[in-house]
């Protein structure tokens, strides 16, 4: 069984000892929210196509949901791809294979009732609103099959979300406040997040003052790079930190290559 | 008859995957490459990236790539993102100075009990808030983004021109020859080209979509049986690799290389 890692793990050890699973350690260089969700369905598609028996729940989500998105399907084609003896991501595929199969050839319009079609408009509201009384058994059913998420999204966000309710609980915690400050803090959608979550002003400009530092920090070192590509510049020693400071730019803008 | 978008298209059907997310991926990759070539420093592009606060995620790290592929450098990163960062420390000082004045409303007497009320709702709210859609109503901008990602708009137009040439050279015979040979449009492309075409044509494109799926599914099946059978100690080869992408990529469409 893969073990998935949590804040509250990393937290508590954190606390008692620093060890390889502290804050610091686990967010060397990345946004710890970005790295902990993206571990965690890492695990949940590992379990998916190394274990089957152990993850029928998340199989049988991912038959109501009728598929993944585009990104999650091809992590889950990778993660077959490297095993040998797996069969678990072609025995999906060929289900929702068939399944648009079936649809198209009992010639049904794709553009309006396919479950793989994630469009809006007035005919697709009048198609589910007529599916939805024509077959009343199966409401709940058809229900998630029109919201149609990817099931590992919802993981991908529940995780989030979990990690985000710690970090900001944990705020109390002056020991983890001197922490997070020492670490490289959240990116900026996480940011937006967290300052959205937390539970008073101190805890919201703690986290804004935090953030600021990062920020400061990050535009003198990514001006000392491009300042030493200059020709005149090009005897001055390149730190490590300048030189990693573009890509750490795009992480902290969008989250975490992951 | 031949035309720019028609050859494009005709290059398009010979890769591997839909031929519409692979012309979309192409421009998106050539407007980053034009970008980071010659508009660094330009005003305009410039203006625009930061009111996106960058590009979107995907083509946030398609630009690294793109520039280390390139150039093997982040120079031109470091100087875009340099404005977005001052953008950035600009928008939390804001909403610094936005939290110490509601900081200070709150501590005003008259307000102490409706303070108390807020906070207690707040604390409500927040065990219950679903994260990554929400966003908070006031945030200035610098922590939120003022226009979409260009690259994403780019990659929306492209589509659109390219579903309409589609669906306009689907009346001839040679081009539908050629799509035929293709390995087939994705299910989200096939839904838009359906709906753009004439209804004579429709037949045509389900036709096609489920010969390749039918393929598709075949190619699954035998890859399935070969693991129940004798032979199951081999290593799976590549052609079960390319029958489980091809698969992939007529439900979903072609990967982004960021993922």
């Amino acid at each position: 069984m893969v073990t998935v890692p949590t804040l509250d793990n990393v937290a508590v050890a954190a606390g008692n000892n620093p060890g390889p699973l502290s804050l610091e350690e686990l967010a060397r260089g990345a946004c710890p929210v970005c790295l902990l969700a993206s571990e965690y369905v890492k695990g949940c598609i590992r379990v998916l196509v190394q274990e089957p028996a152990t993850s029928g729940l998340l199989r049988e989500q991912l038959a109501r949901a009728q598929g993944i998105c585009a990104r999650h399907s091809w992590q889950v084609s990778r993660e077959e791809d490297s095993l040998e003896s797996s069969t678990v991501a072609d025995t999906i595929f060929l289900e929702l294979t068939e399944r648009a199969l079936a649809n198209l050839e009992s010639g049904v319009h794709l553009a309006n009732d396919s479950p793989l079609y994630r469009g809006r408009g007035p005919r697709r509201i009048w198609e589910e609103f007529r599916n939805w009384f024509s077959h009343p058994n199966d409401m709940q059913e058809r229900n998630a099959n029109a919201q149609g998420v990817c099931p590992l999204c919802e993981l991908e966000q529940e995780a989030e979300g979990r990690h985000l309710r710690t970090l900001v609980e944990r705020m109390k915690d002056q020991r983890f406040r001197e922490q997070y400050a020492e670490s490289r803090g959240l990116c900026l959608p996480h940011l937006r997040s967290a300052l959205n979550y937390a539970p008073d002003i101190e805890t919201r400009l703690f986290l804004a003052t935090t953030a600021r530092e990062h920020v400061i920090s990050l535009l003198y070192q990514i001006q000392e790079y491009a300042r030493k590509h200059n020709w005149n510049n090009r005897n001055e020693a390149k730190l490590t930190e300048e030189q990693e400071s573009p890509f750490r730019a795009i992480a902290f803008e969008v989250g975490e290559r992951t | 008859m031949l035309d720019l978008l028609t050859l494009d298209l005709k290059g398009a059907f010979r890769q591997e995957g839909c031929p519409l997310c692979h012309l979309r991926t192409k421009t998106e990759e050539h407007y980053i490459y034009s970008v980071l070539y010659e508009y660094v420093t330009d005003g305009g592009v410039r203006e625009r990236f930061v009111n996106s606060l960058g590009y979107c995620r995907k083509h946030a790290w398609q630009k690294w790539l793109i520039e280390y592929e390139h150039w093997h450098d982040g120079l031109g990163t470091a100087t875009m993102y340099e404005s977005v960062l001052q953008q950035n420390l600009d928008g939390l000082e804001t909403f610094m100075q936005m939290t110490r004045q509601e900081s200070v409303r709150q501590h005003s007497r008259s307000r102490a009990a409706l303070a108390w009320l807020r906070a207690l709702l707040g604390r409500a709210l927040s065990q219950v808030a679903v994260l990554s859609a929400r966003a908070p109503a006031r945030l200035p901008f610098g922590l939120v983004g003022r226009t979409r990602c260009r690259v994403c708009e780019q990659g929306e137009q492209t589509d659109r021109s390219f579903i309409r040439t589609f669906a306009e050279k689907l009346e001839w015979a040679q081009f539908r020859d050629w799509y035929r040979e293709s390995e087939g449009l994705c299910m989200p492309h096939l839904n838009q080209v359906l709906s753009a075409s004439d209804p004579e044509w429709r037949d045509f494109l389900v036709q096609v979509a489920v010969e390749k799926l039918a393929a598709n599914a075949i190619a699954l099946r035998e890859a399935l049986h070969r693991h129940e059978s004798p032979l199951r100690a081999e290593p799976s080869g590549e052609r079960e690799r390319q029958g489980r992408r091809r698969a992939v990529a007529q439900l979903f469409g072609n990967p982004a290389r960021t993922w």
